[in-house]
Parts: structure tokens; sequence; C-alpha cells
């Protein structure tokens, strides 16, 4: 799974420290996460879409739709 | 379920928790084993004496365990896979150790290790240990 997380950290002038204080995990947790390394549980994924005030399927994206999209 | 913490003050704390239940069972690991090792050896004492130093000796990584449990429940989602990972790899590595060593032993003649069950624990742990570096690794 792909996703936007790290421009939309950057557009809102987060650290991943920042956006792991805001949605209760670690630096490493973002990190992993952004870098597409680890997937987060559907839970997660909501507080992640909440913080950013945007839909889950607009942060993050299926292997294949990103691939068909570029 | 509590909520997993971040690196907050919420996490320092736990952090600070498990730090302290460790060196508690550590401190009281090494008194116990100290005055086991002391008794067993100069003033032989009865079997019943024995055995109950014994399972005193062992009680402390009881203690060890409860304190590794409440630091798991305080991690997030992300920190757990890291921890399950590193420790079915320590599980997999001393368990098959061990149970190679074990056909050495019965069907080539190898000599059995005096003591050799407790090591299995400490192994466990420091494979554990240096797994965590490992996985955590992969993460990046």
């Amino acid at each position: 799974m792909r996703n936007r997380l790290k421009v939309l950290r950057a557009e809102r002038d987060w650290s991943q420290a920042d956006l792991g204080d805001r949605i209760g995990v670690s630096r490493q947790s973002v990190n992993a996460i952004e870098t597409g390394k680890y997937d987060p549980s559907l839970p997660l994924a909501f507080k992640i879409a909440d913080v950013f005030g945007l839909p889950i399927e607009a942060i993050f994206l299926r292997e294949e739709v990103a691939q068909a999209a570029e | 379920m509590s909520e997993p913490v971040c690196d907050t003050g919420a996490s320092i704390q736990v952090a600070r928790q498990y730090t302290r239940d460790m060196s508690i069972a550590a401190l009281i690991y090494v008194v116990v084993l100290v005055g086991s090792v002391f008794v067993v050896r100069r003033l032989d004492p009865p079997q019943w004496v024995a055995i109950g130093l014994a399972l005193a000796s062992a009680a402390p990584a009881l203690l060890m365990m409860r304190a590794y449990l409440r630091r798991l429940r305080g991690l997030d989602e992300f920190q757990r896979q890291v921890q399950l990972e590193s420790m079915l790899a320590a599980a997999a590595v001393i368990g098959f150790a061990s149970f190679t060593y074990g056909f050495l032993e019965s069907f080539a003649g190898f000599p059995a290790i005096d003591g050799a069950l407790l090591w299995v624990f400490p192994a466990m742990c420091f494979v554990w240990g240096v797994a965590q570096i490992f996985v955590a690794r992969r993460y990046e």
C-alpha cells in the first residue's frame, strides 16, 4: 500500500514525532507507515485520516491504483 | 484495552516503570541466587529445602516477565509487531538449537551439557534482544 503521509506532513510542517503525538504512536511507527514498510490497522488509519481531515482513501492508495495513476 | 503510547510523557512513564520493575526483579534474583547457592553448597540442606531454593531462584523470572508484559501493553501496534517477530526469532533459534543438540546427544553421543536447561531462558532473552535490532531495521 502506498500513502501520502510525507506530503501531508510537509504541508502542515509536522515532523514524524508531531504526527506520532497526534495519533498516539511512536516516531518509528510513523516512519514505518510512511515508508510503506508497515500497513496500519484500520483504527489507526482512521485516526490518521482524522488528524489530516481527509478520507482514508485520500491518504492510503492500493498499489495497483497507485501504479495505474502513474 | 489501554491506549497505546508514543514518545510522550506517558511512554516515558511506562519506560521508567519498566526499568524500575526490571531492576527490582534483577536485584531480587541476585540476592536469592547468591543466598541459595551459599545454602546449597555450604550447608548441604535437605532435599525439600533445596527444592524450595531452586523454585525461589527461578521465581524472579516471573517478575521480569510481568514487567515485560506491562511494557508490551504500553506499546503501539507497530512496536508490538517488532516485539512479536523478535520473540518468534528467539523462540525459533533457541528451540531449534536445543532440539538439534538433543538429537545429537541421543544419536551421535554428543556430551550432555551440565546445567544446559538453565541457559535456555537467558539465551532466549539475549537472542530476542539482538533480534529486535534487526527486525526494527527491516522496517526503516
